[in-house]
């Protein structure tokens, strides 16, 4: 591999710089041949893309998910199994881009699913008891009230909650008007 | 791509899983929230809880989904994370994405959030022109409106850069 192509990963380069100039080979126990093939099929494809600076975390735009390129899509199309391979992988190897492109796909598949629809997907156990499960389903029913049974519910919430709430605490009293009226 | 047994989401590790919920909109995360105990629990002890980015992400979707994922977003984090603790919720609540494309954002909506998290820093309202047009013309209207939010708000951003109209 190409060092260029392996410096894409800040634990390979960190290791490249300790041992110089040596032909020696760098193990990475942690990385099956399979995955790994396939992290470098993704660090040859970026090879020239700017490295991720470490104050990119810090820019909202980057919780974004809907922002992956068509290469990095159809590279990222593989079984769940592979997904968290390579998303450890990336961890491990330190490579921001293919970590945050797992974790975005993952989320993406997150989205628009219900909670059964999640535990398939991921082979999640519902082990929630017979009362937290009606906790659920009263949290669920509340907020897919009618309007109007949503704002009677919401204003005898905001007169039992009312006495508790201190004046200046203006904040909370928009709150229950609001939550009471969506 | 096919589940299999193998796959364990919440077994990887948290900071890992934590990247990825990061990239959830808030009634995602409550939806997760409501698959297991431990689900539940790493949604929960999300640290991102104490200076919440509250956003809502309904796409190409009718304006009562929306309005229901906005109810949602509002009032199931009161209830999941901060033991129905409004105060505390309205406090954490610092930055505000509504993310709708497409459809118009009432400006009475962006008042009511505006008037209601009085501690947002950040509020961005991805809609149409239309809407910040009309909050230009209503919010000085009433007098005082801006007096509650405009203490903490640094940024307030209602760009159609999406919309094309």
């Amino acid at each position: 591999v190409d060092k260029e192509v392996a410096d894409r990963s800040v634990l390979l380069k960190n290791m490249l710089e300790d041992v110089g100039e040596s032909d020696k080979p760098i193990p990475l126990p942690n990385v099956t041949g399979k995955v790994l093939k396939k992290v470098i099929t993704y660090c040859e494809h970026h090879r020239n893309d700017p490295l991720p600076q470490p104050d990119d975390d810090l820019d909202d735009t980057k919780r974004r998910s809907d922002d992956i390129d068509d290469w990095d899509a159809d590279f990222i199309k593989v079984d769940n199994d592979q997904l968290f391979e390579l998303i450890l992988a990336a961890n491990y190897m330190d490579i921001k881009p293919l970590l945050d492109l797992g974790c975005k796909t993952v989320a993406n598949m997150i989205k628009g699913k219900t909670p059964e629809q999640i535990r398939e997907m991921f082979n999640i156990e519902n082990d929630f008891t017979p009362e937290e499960e009606e906790q659920i389903r009263k949290e669920n029913e509340y907020v897919s009230l009618p309007l109007d049974d949503s704002m009677m519910l919401g204003g005898i919430a905001c007169l039992l909650y009312y006495s508790l709430c201190i004046a200046n605490q203006s904040g909370c009293q928009h709150y229950h008007r609001w939550a009471s009226e969506s | 791509m096919s589940s299999s047994k193998h796959t364990q989401l919440l077994h990887l590790p948290l900071e890992t899983l934590q990247r990825i919920l990061s990239h959830l909109a808030t009634d995602f995360l409550v939806t997760l929230s409501q698959t297991s105990r431990a689900a539940r629990s790493v949604v929960v002890d999300l640290p991102t809880w104490t200076n919440h980015h509250l956003t809502v992400e309904v796409r190409k979707l009718t304006s009562s989904r929306f309005e229901s994922a906005i109810r949602r977003a509002i009032t199931a984090p009161r209830w999941i994370v901060f033991n129905n603790d409004a105060p505390a919720f309205i406090r954490n609540a610092t930055s505000i994405n509504l993310d709708r494309i497409y459809l118009p954002i009432d400006v009475s909506l962006i008042l009511h959030i505006l008037d209601t998290f009085t501690s947002l820093r950040d509020a961005s309202f991805i809609g149409c022109l239309k809407s910040g047009m009309n909050f230009v013309r209503a919010a000085p209207t009433t007098p005082g409106r801006a007096a509650p939010w405009a203490q903490h708000l640094k940024r307030l951003d209602l760009s159609d850069s999406e919309c094309g109209s």
